[in-house]
């Protein structure tokens, strides 16, 4: 009979190196634990990075840069804040985090979702491929630029130039936006958006009406162009 | 890439364990600037002036002639040599351009690193261990301090070229920077001609008489700090402190990191949360990241 795996490990971050913190990560997923907590994670780079398991990992505390980069499959639930790009580049599983979020919050993203319970920093989602970015709170600069597939759910308010030469995708805002960046749009909230974001909603239990979101969306302008457009060129650098 | 880090107590008449808290910051940091380190500490406003000086090593008798040179210009209340130079309390009462050239042109082994009534700028080659072991920044209490670890990208690596800069000449005014501003020139020529003096390449230096030389035309700090988000070009993140306060400024690309989170007592900032989690680990605070073009400041 195969040995049972134990259903909780915890590693203490604290003296040890970041490489041998995910080996222990990804050891203990591969060998079926549940969930795994890390203690004493004080705001360190490069947790939890390339976990393809269905494990979910706890970290109790603030985690830095680029945590559960590259993430397939599993969940990993920050008791804290992040850095700069968390959940960059997920294909799918879940990250959540329940403070605030630093630069590029779910930058690449091509499936899966990434919850900021608190706010995000400058350029979330910035070039989202998939998957759904929701905010609780506010998100900075530029968030959504470039952006080719997916959504991106802010409850709180947008900085400037929101959705910047996005392709595609859309970005629903709750509050207020600084400002529009080149070829994004308004677009009319269809039955499908709303279905979308009171799921989102009602999951994260956010008190918010779905009818209230402003819908953004992609213009198209800059999908072709002639080069000789001189005024578009304006708008897009 | 470097790091930068300010701590703020803001209860005017309570004082901190500002030293620790700078020394845990920049160590978590060190990552961002193993180069070299360096720290303002704020403590009790003095009448007269603390001075910090480098002493380039340059045989015996340096203290000495470094006391001399001094003693031409000020009264010397106290002096003791420290691991890089000497450490000074003075008495003067003319304009602090004329103290700190003159001392510097009367004894060529001395550059004056700070003046002011409060504030003594510490910094060397190494990291914030290094600069603790040799200094015990992590004994001094004050109300504020803003610190730096530097990786060096366009000039060079020493004690000068350290951060903090001294906002010569103007008492009690310290930067710190994390990167590059790229009309440094022109505001170099513009300040030069104005009369500023400046002793390394480093933009940073610059930047630190660009606002040293609008607070001291008695401009508010904060229109001062929000001004420099226009007018700067580049990427930057800097830390501004003054005799009663602390300011920062961020690009308008938001391309330099700089985390805040504030309490009813106190104000930290730093280039990342590895560093405000080393000091304050237990906190129920909650950083977040300074918005793209945002300025702020707080006075004790």
């Amino acid at each position: 009979m195969a040995a049972v795996a134990a259903r909780q490990v915890e590693i203490d971050c604290a003296g040890l190196p970041t490489r041998e913190i995910n080996r222990g990560i990804r050891r203990a997923a591969s060998e079926g634990v549940p969930e795994i907590v890390l203690l004493n994670p004080a705001g360190r780079h490069n947790l939890c990075v390339a976990l393809f398991d269905p494990v979910t990992v706890r970290l109790r505390g603030d985690a830095g840069w680029y945590c559960g980069g590259m993430l397939d499959g599993g969940t990993i639930v920050v008791e804290g804040n992040c850095g700069w790009g968390v959940a960059e580049n997920t294909m799918s599983g879940r990250v959540e985090v329940h403070g605030n979020a630093g630069t590029g919050a779910g930058a690449t993203m091509r499936g899966g979702e990434l919850y900021v319970a608190g706010h995000a920093g400058s350029r979330a989602a910035i070039s989202l491929k998939g998957g759904a970015v929701v905010v609780g709170g506010s998100v900075g600069y530029m968030s959504g630029f470039m952006m080719q597939r997916g959504s991106l759910v802010v409850c709180g308010d947008a900085g400037e130039a929101l959705g910047d030469s996005m392709y595609e995708g859309t970005i629903y805002v709750a509050g207020e936006v600084a400002s529009l960046g080149a070829d994004a749009v308004d677009a009319e909230l269809e039955q499908g958006d709303v279905e979308f974001l009171r799921a989102e909603l009602e999951r994260h239990e956010i008190d918010r009406e779905p009818s209230s979101f402003r819908k953004i969306a992609s213009g198209r302008k800059l999908w072709n162009f002639s080069k000789k457009e001189f005024e578009l060129w304006k708008t897009a650098l | 890439m470097c790091g930068i880090a300010g701590i703020l107590f803001k209860d005017p008449e309570r004082t901190g364990p500002v030293g620790r808290i700078q020394v845990e910051m920049l160590q978590a940091l060190h990552r961002r600037g193993p180069d070299s380190t360096g720290v303002a500490l704020y403590g009790p406003a003095e009448a007269g002036y603390l001075l910090r000086a480098r002493l380039q090593p340059d045989g015996d008798g340096r203290v000495e002639r470094a006391r001399a040179a001094i003693e031409a210009l000020a009264t010397v209340r106290e002096l003791v040599p420290t691991p890089g130079g000497v450490s000074a309390s003075l008495g003067y009462e003319g304009e602090l351009a004329a103290l700190a050239d003159g001392v510097e042109a009367a004894e060529q082994t001395l550059d004056v690193l700070s003046l002011g009534h409060s504030m003594q700028i510490v910094k060397e080659v190494g990291s914030a261990e290094d600069l603790d072991r040799a200094y015990d920044i992590s004994l001094f209490a004050g109300g504020h301090a803003i610190g730096h670890t530097r990786m060096a990208t366009e000039s060079r690596v020493d004690t000068l070229h350290s951060h903090p800069f001294w906002a010569r000449p103007f008492a009690d005014i310290a930067l710190v920077h994390n990167g590059h501003v790229t009309n440094e020139h022109k505001l170099r020529r513009r300040l030069e001609q104005r009369g500023h003096r400046f002793l390394t390449e480093n933009d940073s230096e610059v930047l630190a008489g660009y606002l040293a030389d609008q607070l001291e035309r008695g401009e508010d700090l904060d229109e001062v700090l929000e001004r420099s988000v226009r007018e700067l070009d580049g990427s930057f993140a800097y830390l501004v402190s003054t005799a009663d306060g602390i300011g920062f400024a961020r690009d308008q690309f938001g391309l330099k990191p700089l985390l805040m989170a504030e309490t009813d007592d106190y104000v930290v900032l730093a280039s990342e949360d590895i560093a405000i989690r080393a000091a304050f680990p237990d906190d129920d605070i909650s950083p977040r990241e300074v918005g793209a073009g945002e300025a702020r400041s707080w006075r004790r």
